[in-house]
Order: structure tokens, then sequence, then C-alpha cells
């Protein structure tokens, strides 16, 4: 059985090179625009990881990881942040929230993967 | 007295099934594992619990406990009989 | 072959393991591994021996065994006397079993043990002091395993972590046992909370990089201790369950006093269980494993040479018939033909590539012989040396292999006569005392290099320019650059020693290990750096028999030339018809060049457009002009009748799938000649190049 991977991105061709990425190699994927949009669709489903970039509208990514957490369906739920900020302070920010790994945008495909594997 | 692990043998499920075995404690218990279709470190760490303290004997050990179990050296999990 | 022809080769070995690691302890004194590798080889001689009758020899390496097994108890320390001494043994037992044990050579093995017991200390009840846990650096040793200790923090699971993703990334590098344990089994169990530990015991050709990588997310939150373990020899089940935390020291101790089987008297006693039992004998196994795999190189099947090369010539001529059946295809245009002949080709490459491998050997089997040629010599010479080695797994031919070896001897023996200064020398220049030779081989671009180097005084330039102009062999107004003087020393008769010594004898010697390198095709070079020291280079073909070839078509006459010489091929309009050697204008070098027609007189005129094959012979460049390119061929050399074997500037000949014959060239000898011509031509004269 395939495992599920939420990408939370606001901007479409990050979602689908993310989503591309990760399907070519066997998973299947969720996709969401932004935190609002994310935890509509989570709704109760299983996901195995949650992928989110840190700004977007509505719901920015560090707010949806403090509900995804908050939320006993998700709490142990591994969310990965991707984004273009490598801010030391948002960071530790992100890993107090509880994420469990930052990962800086452009990406290698075969990087992603990589951290995904360590990570489910 | 035969408890059914969930199909998702997790860190989401372990604790509920944990309680129900607690819960049972005494009875001659068997843990079916047939459905189990995903398990993580959690239920592998909680099934090898249950067999070295005999709490439950396993039984219908699923394809996705088989090759999982080897992984964390927990061959003798699959000694169990189906 | 007979099981004393077996003993006789294996025994051999073990001596010569025993060679080398007498001399590498000589730097890595006490090593445990090498010390194990001595009483390993002693104890195995003495074992096959009684088997075989040789009863003396048994007898005799008994005591060496004995002495060995002491010095791995820690009893003494081995010391310089008592390594010279060993390899007095070493040689006698050589001695022992190549002339069947003679009553004066078990005259002479009392003597000898009788100076080894003086060496070793008298045998006390028991060693004063526990033996040291045996611990190797990584560097020191390749054999081994890595043990992987990783306690993941209790929140693990509860913090979205799984410890499968990281242990299955680890089990993925390479040939792994995991074994798992409760961490801390007094805990009430609580099913969020991560109480396992793991032990993973991981094949030591993964980089400890990748090792790392895997635990990028959890460093930090985990316990983790990596350890490189290197095998020595069997992992005892006792210290494994110590290791494992199951028992203590202390219990441990008290257990081996008790005889009886460690694990069942363990489990009996409730001290471990069954589980953790049967993890450390899977440990075991692992263990075994990994030793078993580092010493398989060793456990090969023994064929007699003769075999081999028979194979070998039988792997030619099916090469021969193959591209034979090949020709007949294209010319017959039969394209069913064509498909069975590929796939023949295809087939027979195969067979000749593995035949090619299991001729091939490392070039290290031989180094343990010039280590023990170094040493001897530097004491002869009173001087410090130090052989560095490097690139001993580096393969080749056997046959190259074994010829390689005198030349060898004779470029390290006066790198250490005449390159390395005298000790006080040495400090008078400001150099470390202890003079290095190095000694390595290389594969480059499809050939072998094999370096000697030594950072010794280098050549003196002027002094070989003296005397090659004293020995006729260059002209006094010779324009030649310091490269090219020092590659005199390689002519005939040449001899710069300025007194002769004992060890490079009277300078034959140079000349002849160019003409042996050349033999096999290979090439020389020198190059060396006043007060720095001189590196030589040979260049080696993979192998013999078979070699990739360029046919050429002058006349009606073919050619082959390796096509490891070959660089690429110019077309030009015949220009003048100069004779003899020439230089043209290569990509804005000016190389010499020559024609085959007019060195192997062959009548008739060239085509008005001639080609010219590129050639490169070590570090220079050289063209041969022919009338055609014929294409590239794969030809199994045939040595050339007794008339031929004087003609210089030729390998052997061929059969073509035609049944013709083509010569094959000997490019850098046919440079040579063409040189030497050359420098005459510039001089005035002009000379036809002639075999001669």
């Amino acid at each position: 059985m395939s495992k599920t991977i939420m990408i939370v991105d606001d901007s479409m061709s990050m979602r689908e090179m993310v989503a591309l990425t990760l399907t070519d190699a066997g998973f299947s994927v969720v996709k969401a625009n932004d935190g609002v949009d994310a935890l509509s669709k989570l709704n109760g489903n299983r996901v195995h990881l949650i992928i989110s970039d840190v700004n977007m509208p509505n719901m920015d990514g560090m707010t949806l990881l403090g509900k995804i957490k908050a939320n006993p369906s998700y709490q142990f739920t591994p969310v990965l942040m991707l984004t273009t900020e490598s801010r030391e302070d948002l960071k530790q920010k992100g890993k107090e929230l509880g994420a469990k790994a930052w990962m800086v945008k452009p990406f290698k495909p075969e990087m992603l993967i990589s951290i995904v594997n360590k990570l489910i | 007295m035969i408890i059914s692990a969930p199909e998702e043998l997790n860190i989401f499920n372990v604790e509920a099934l944990y309680s129900s075995i607690v819960e049972a404690e005494g009875q001659d218990l068997t843990l079916d594992c047939g459905n189990v279709t995903e398990v993580d470190g959690s239920g592998l760490q909680l099934l090898c619990y249950c067999q070295q303290q005999q709490l439950a004997s396993l039984i219908n050990l699923s394809e996705c406990i088989q090759s999982a179990a080897p992984l964390l050296g927990m061959q003798d999990l699959l000694a169990a009989k189906d | 072959m007979d099981l004393v022809q077996i003993f006789v080769d294996e025994s051999f070995e073990h001596l010569q393991a025993l060679e080398e690691a007498l001399l590498e302890l000589e730097d890595s004194p006490g090593n445990a591994e090498l010390i194990n590798t001595a009483f390993r080889a002693m104890h195995t001689i003495k074992g096959s021996a009684g088997m075989v009758g040789f009863d003396h020899v048994s007898y005799f390496t008994h005591h060496l065994e004995t002495f060995f097994d002491r010095v791995r108890n820690g009893e003494f320390a081995l010391t310089a006397a008592m390594s010279s001494l060993i390899l007095e043994c070493r040689d006698h037992i050589k001695s022992l079993i190549e002339q069947q044990s003679p009553p004066e050579l078990m005259v002479q093995s009392e003597a000898l043990l009788a100076r080894l017991h003086q060496l070793a200390p008298v045998t006390q009840s028991a060693p004063a002091t526990a033996p040291a846990k045996s611990t190797v650096s990584e560097a020191d040793s390749l054999a081994g395993y890595w043990r992987i200790e990783m306690t993941p923090h209790t929140t693990t699971f509860t913090e979205g972590f799984d410890v499968l993703p990281v242990i299955r990334e680890l089990q993925g590098l390479g040939e792994s046992l995991v074994s798992y344990r409760w961490h801390a089994p007094d805990t009430p169990f609580n099913p969020l909370s991560c109480m396992l530990h793991f032990t993973l015991l991981l094949s030591c050709n993964v980089p400890r990089s990748s090792i790392d990588e895997a635990f990028m997310f959890v460093e930090g939150d985990w316990q983790i201790q990596i350890e490189k373990i290197s095998v020595l020899e069997d992992a005892r089940l006792g210290d494994l369950l110590v290791e494992n935390g199951v028992v203590s020291t202390e219990q441990m101790e008290m257990m081996l006093d008790s005889k009886p089987r460690t694990g069942e008297v363990l489990r009996d006693k409730g001290i471990a269980t069954d589980h953790q039992i049967n993890q450390a004998l899977q440990q075991q196994e692992f263990i075994r494993k990994q030793t078993q795999s580092q010493d398989a190189p060793q456990q090969t099947l023994k064929v007699p040479a003769s075999k081999l090369d028979s194979l070998m010539n039988l792997v030619g001529e099916l090469v021969i018939v193959q591209s034979a059946i090949s020709q007949h295809a294209v010319e017959t245009n039969d394209d069913k033909l064509k498909t069975i002949a590929e796939e023949l080709a295809m087939l027979t490459a195969g067979v000749r590539d593995h035949t090619f491998d299991i001729r091939m050997l490392p070039i290290g089997s031989t180094f343990g012989r010039f280590r023990r040629l170094i040493r001897d010599l530097s004491v002869d010479l009173k001087k410090e040396v130090r052989l560095h080695t490097f690139g001993a797994e580096t393969e080749m031919d056997k046959m190259v292999l074994e010829r390689i070896g005198d030349p060898l001897v004779h470029l390290l023996r006066n790198s250490l006569d005449h390159g390395i200064e005298m000790p006080e020398v040495r400090a008078e220049k400001g150099k470390p005392r202890e003079g290095s030779i190095t000694l390595g081989a290389v594969h480059e671009d499809g050939q072998i290099k094999i370096v000697i180097k030594d950072d010794g005084g280098g050549l003196n330039t002027d002094r070989i320019r003296q005397k090659a102009i004293e020995r006729g062999l260059i002209n006094e107004h010779s324009q030649l650059n310091d490269d090219h003087i020092h590659q005199l020393i390689f002519e005939p008769g040449f001899s710069t020693a300025e007194k002769v010594s004992d060890v490079s004898g009277r300078g034959v010697g140079m000349d002849v290990v160019k003409t042996s390198i050349e033999s096999l095709q290979g090439t020389i070079h020198i190059s060396s750096h006043a007060g720095q020291g001189t590196q030589i280079n040979i260049y080696l073909p993979l192998t013999l028999a078979i070699i990739d070839g360029l046919m050429v078509k002058v006349g009606d006459e073919h050619f082959i030339l390796p096509l490891s010489a070959v660089e690429e091929c110019v077309e030009s309009p015949r220009e003048y018809h100069r004779q003899g050697p020439r230089l043209i204008k290569h990509r804005g070098e000016r190389i010499s060049a020559a024609r085959l027609r007019e060195a192997f007189s062959i009548t008739g005129e060239g085509p008005a457009i001639e080609q010219t094959i590129v050639t490169r012979i070590a570090d220079e460049r050289f063209g041969i002009t022919v009338d055609e390119v014929v294409g590239q061929h794969q030809t199994v050399i045939k040595n050339l009748g007794k008339m031929y074997r004087q003609v210089r500037g030729l390998l052997g000949a061929t059969i073509l799938g035609n049944g013709n014959v083509a010569l094959i060239l000997d490019v850098a000898d046919f440079y040579e000649q063409c040189k030497y011509q050359l420098a005459q031509s510039t001089l005035g004269a002009n000379v036809n190049v002639k075999p001669h």
C-alpha cells in the first residue's frame, strides 16, 4: 500500500513539481493551496507526511503546523517544511512547533525523496 | 478472547490497543494481526512486548508485519504461530 | 596436483604472509592483527605439515606457533632481534620444505630454536596483566564491521518519527544485522514511548558518511554510537553478551571459570534469556561471515598455471577463427551469417575477458618480497629507508607480473644504492634521516603504470651527459634537454656509479631493465630533480597475448599497431620524396615521423594521399606514415619465427582471417630506431631506417 503525502503550497508550479517527484517515487499525493485548504482536505483522512510551504495566503505554514500538531488525529504526523526561508529563527520556531525537517527551495528531486524516505 | 489489531498498527492506535490488552489481563488472550496493513516502530514494539510478557499470543501476522519485523531485528515475532 | 604440492604451495603463501606481517609489525609494533596473522601462518603450516608427513616441519613450526601465541597473549613484546630471528626461521622453514628436511638442516633447526628460547622470556605461570582488549585503528585495518548502537529518544514516536525508516536506510547500505533490546527493562511499559535500543552490525565497506547521513534528522535526539570493530578472531559469545549489556563483565568472568558452554550456562542460571542469547549467536554468525568474506581472496581454487596457459592459447585460436567468420560474413554479405558472427563475436569477447580476468593477479602479492629486499639492503648499506607502497590491489596479467619482478628489484636496488643518501648526508641537506622509496601501481588509460619514486639525490645530469659523450652515445654538440639526457641511463653499458657496489652491480642493469620492460610491450621513463629525488614510471599493457590493434596497409603488406599507442590518424598529401624520418607539423607541434614503406623496404610507391598515425610513447608523439588505414582489429600475437627474432621494431605477427600474415609493430622500439636515425640525419647524415 502506497503511503500518502500532503503537499501544501500556494505556488501551483511548486505543488506540481513536488507532486510529480513524489508520485514518481510511488507515493500517493494530496494537494492543498494553503493552510485553510490543507485542514479542510485533511479532515480525518490518513496522511503519512505533510510537506508545507511557509509563506502562504489565508493561513501560513507556521500556523498550519501549530494546528496540525494540536489535532489528535495528526499530532504524530511528521511535517516537512519546504520553503525559500532559511532564517535560523524561523527554523527554530518550526522545530519547536514540531516540524521534523526543514528543506530550502529550490530542491533536487532525489534529495526530497531521500529525506522523505528518512521520515516515513 | 481474541482482540483484532487495527489496520493501522501505529502510534495513533497503539495506546488504545494496549489499553484493551491490559483490560483483558488474566484472560487467555489472542491478538489477531491479520488485518494489519500498516505498522510502525511503535506497533512492532507493542507486539514484541506482548509476546515477551506473554500478555497475548499473536496470530495471523500480516504480510506487512512479516516484512517490517526483521528490519528491527524482531524475527522472533514471526515465530508466532499462524 | 598431489597433496604434497598443495602443501608446499600453501606453505609458501603462509611463509609469505608471515614475512609480511613481521615487516609490517616494524611499522606498527604490537598490532594484534598482524601478530595473529603470524600465529595463524605457523599454526596452519604445523597442522598441514603433520598431515603430509613433513614431521620435522611440523615440529619446528610448533615452537614458532607457541612463540607467537605467547606474544599474542601479551606475555612479552616482539623485539627487533626476535623479528630478525623469526625471519631467519622463516627462510629455514622454506629450506626444510624444499629440501625435505635433510639431517644437516635438522641440526640447524635446533640451533635456531635454542636462540629463539633464549630471546623469549621464561614462561610465567600466568600473565601479570590481563590481555589488553585488541583494538586496531580504522586506518590499520580493512577487515571488520561497524557496530552502531542507537537509543532513540523516548518521544521519537510521538514526535512523528519512526525508527523504521532510519534502520531501513542503514540496512540498505550493506550487509547488516540488527538486534534490539529494551533500553531500560525496569521502566513500566508505555506504548507511546520508544523503549527500545537497537544494535546494528554493518559491513565495513560502507563509508562512515553514509551512516551519518541516515541519522540526519535524529542526531542530537537519539543516542548514537558508531564504532568500527576490527575482526581479529572469532567473536566470542560471552564478549557479545557483555557488549549487548545482557551480562556484566563480572558475571562473565565468573562463568568463564566454570568451563561449560557459555550460552547454556547463562540461560540455565537465568542471567540471559533465549532471545538474548539467540541475538548474540546471530551476531556471532554475522561477524564470522564478515571475517570469512575478508579472507575470501585466499580461499581460492588452485589450478596449475599450465592449464591456464592452454586455456589462453585456445582463446587465442578462438579469437582468430571468430574474426575469420566475421570477415567471411561481411564479404559474402550473408545476413544470417552476419547475425551469427556478431553473436559469436560477443561471446568470444566474453570468454576472452573472463579468461584474462582469471589470469589477473594483484601486484600487491609481490610487494612483500620488495619490502624484505629494501629492509635487508638498507641494513647492508647502513642507510635508513622506508618503503611505501600503494595500489597493492591493482591487477595485472600473471605473466606480466612474473616478468616484471626482476626489473623492479633492479630499479629498487638502484634507488636505494644510488638514490637515497647516507643518513648523515641527508641530515646535512635538511632532509629527514630516513629516506623514502615509494612503489605503487595504478591503472591509467587502459595501461598499468608502475611508479618507483625516491626522495634521494636525483640524477646528476652533467655527469650523465659527460659519460654519454665519452661512450659515444651522444655527440658533444647534441642539443638535448635534461629529460632526454636522463633517459640515456637506459642505454646499453651505461653506469655513473662512482664505484661499483655489491648491490647494484656493474651498471649492467638499466639497459637490461629497459629491454625487459620493452619485451613486455611496456615503456619506461625516468624523471629526476637534483637534490629532490627520482621517479621512474613504467607503463605496461594489461595483457600480453591479445591486443586491440589498428590494422594498416603498406603496399600489399598488413601491419598492426597496438591501439593503446595510437592517438589519431591524419591524412596528408605525400609532399616530397624525402627519404628517412622527417619532422611533420601536428597540431602546432613538430613531431618526427617515419614511413613504414621505407623502414621495411617495401617496394613500390605510396599513394598520393598518405595516412599518418600519430602515436604516443610515454610522453612523446611520433608519426607512422602508411598507405591506408584498414580499421580496428583484435589480434592474437604469435611469436615470430627465429628468422625475425632479430628484427627490431616488431612485436610479433598474427594470422588474419583470410589466412594472410600481418606484422605487429612494436611502436616504442620502432620509434627508438627512428629517433636515432633522425638525430643522425639532423647532424647531416641521412640513413634509411632499416631493421638490423
